[in-house]
């Protein structure tokens, strides 16, 4: 049987088009949806941004200078962003004029991330922010210890122990007091 | 098929892959603007919780007249004090650095959200307001005022408000400043009393109006408008120990002091003299009790009525000249400055999405 050009050169352009479409679909979706994870990573980064802002000055009510004292507060973040994983993180970029932030990325997709300022912009403020290593924290009446982290993660179960809390902590004691995130497995 | 029905075939996909786009697009738009609300929600509290609970760094540098805008570390109004610390306390001379002092002591809006780390992303406008509003009115050519108290949330009438009242004076022909008796009255069911000091002789002179309700204090200076429009009393800027005067003060100056008498819940108005040391501007007071609402002085030049006040009611805002804030998000506090309440209301809003 015979089939005219035009139908094929037709049928080809059609599933050229329905191709070209779903693709585009796919694409536009996946802005969205990256879109709305960013918005919850904002809320996320906001959340502990305000969080280590308030603690910071409980510690300014609350330390002896003279005697350590540690604060913990426990998070309450999502466990995971539908179904994605997700990571905390302090960065203090001072020196490059960016000051102090919370940055709240997706595991799988770092592309995807948003930030919240901690209103601390200079190195001469006497807080420092635990970006790097700093040693295990007592918590009073545990005997589980807070793990600090420039960086927390949260996650499915399956993958990240559900058990484990992810904190906001400040210290006060010898040199500048500090604050910082990290992870406290409580039942301790 | 006829090219007709692939071009409609074609035509049909493309409206669908539009229609879908769009109802998606309609569909996350509520979720976002609601996102988008709560972020702003939580910004405000952090700069809220960072600007009435911080000293900043330096911590006296409200008072620290050597400490310039570009000298500061940290931003907050919060007092500062070595042994004992109260929330949402401030140092009155911190806010009044905002926009009630000299133009060099100022610190600018950009200056505070750089210090807030906000740069250009964010607005703010910073209001300190009287949760009861006080008004004043001459009823005759006598000291006798009608006081009037209502609410700073719908402007209800307030009654049973404690009200006490002093006036301090400098009689003619003399540089000191003399207080008459204090006068108590409570508010009627209207929101007014009277107060009724007789006559004073006297163009210089100041009323200091102390109002309670329930604990929420409110302290207003009034100075009659004829004193104002003859200069016989001139407002003067006072920051920490400094008063900022364009004429020399004389030696002596009278510092009111508003206290409560904690068994009777009497409230008193004192003044205390102290010398100043006007040998340079900003003539330097020995001594200012943290408490201090008001401070008296003789002018050396032309013998008016110096008065310089800590009230801190104002609004301070990165849009100069802007008092209404649409598309802000709006979080209030109620804080204690120099023993007054007062209600701080922070406005934030984006300049970029």
């Amino acid at each position: 049987m015979d089939v005219p050009i035009q139908n094929v050169i037709g049928t080809v352009a059609l599933i050229a088009l329905i191709v070209g479409v779903g693709l585009a679909y796919a694409m536009y979706t996946s802005s969205v949806e990256a879109d709305a994870m960013k918005q919850e990573l904002k809320q996320i980064a906001e959340n502990v941004a305000l969080n280590i802002v308030e603690i910071s000055n409980l510690l300014n009510f609350a330390s002896n200078p003279t005697s350590n004292s540690t604060l913990i507060k426990t998070l309450e973040l999502p466990d995971d962003l539908t179904g994605r994983a997700y990571a905390i993180q302090i960065l203090n970029q001072t020196t490059e004029g960016n000051g102090c932030f919370v940055r709240a990325f997706l595991v799988s997709m770092n592309s995807t991330f948003s930030d919240s300022q901690i209103t601390i912009n200079s190195m001469g403020y006497p807080l420092e922010l635990a970006t790097s290593f700093h040693e295990e924290l007592d918590v009073r009446y545990e005997t589980s210890k807070v793990q600090p982290s420039d960086i927390v993660y949260a996650g499915p179960e399956e993958i990240y122990d559900s058990i484990r809390r992810i904190v906001v902590w400040a210290w006060a004691g010898s040199g500048f007091p500090m604050v910082g995130i990290g992870t406290w497995k409580t039942g301790g | 098929m006829h090219i007709y029905e692939y071009l409609f075939a074609a035509i049909l996909i493309v409206s669908i892959l539009l229609g879908s786009s769009i109802m998606i697009g309609t569909l996350s738009d509520p979720h976002r603007d609601i996102s988008e609300k709560e972020q702003l929600k939580e910004t405000a509290q952090k700069i809220m919780t960072q600007i009435l609970l911080d000293p900043g760094e330096p911590v006296n540098w409200g008072s620290n007249i050597s400490v310039r805008e570009n000298d500061l570390k940290a931003f907050g109004l919060a007092m500062y004090g070595e042994t004992t610390r109260e929330a949402y306390v401030l140092d009155p001379n911190k806010v009044l650095r905002l926009n009630k002092t000299e133009p060099s002591l100022a610190v600018t809006p950009i200056s505070v959200l750089n210090l807030l780390n906000l740069g250009y992303d964010y607005g703010i406008a910073l209001e300190f307001l009287d949760p009861l509003i006080v008004g004043i009115s001459e009823t005759s050519n006598s000291d006798k005022y009608e006081v009037s108290v209502s609410s700073e949330y719908g402007g209800l009438p307030v009654a049973g408000a404690n009200v006490t009242a002093r006036i301090f004076h400098a009689p003619d022909l003399s540089n000191d400043i003399i207080g008459t008796n204090t006068t108590h009255n409570f508010t009627r069911t209207n929101g007014n009393c009277t107060i009724d000091f007789g006559n004073i002789e006297s163009e210089r002179k100041i009323a200091i109006i102390a109002v309670d309700y329930y604990g929420v204090r409110t302290v207003k200076t009034y100075v009659r408008e004829q004193s104002l429009q003859n200069s016989k009393v001139k407002f003067v800027n006072i920051l920490g120990n400094y008063l900022f005067s364009a004429t020399m003060p004389k030696e002596i100056a009278s510092e009111i002091v508003v206290t409560k008498n904690v068994v009777s819940g009497e409230y008193l108005i004192r003044n205390t003299t102290f010398s100043v040391d006007t040998a340079t501007s900003p003539y330097e007071l020995n001594y200012l009790d943290p408490y201090t609402l008001a401070v008296l002085i003789v002018s050396h030049d032309d013998q008016s009525l110096l008065v310089a006040t800590k009230d801190i009611t104002s609004t301070y805002s990165s849009i100069s000249g802007s008092w209404s804030f649409p598309f802000a998000y709006a979080i209030e506090r109620t804080v204690v400055a120099g023993g007054s309440t007062y209600i701080a209301r922070l406005h934030l809003w984006r300049m970029s999405w």
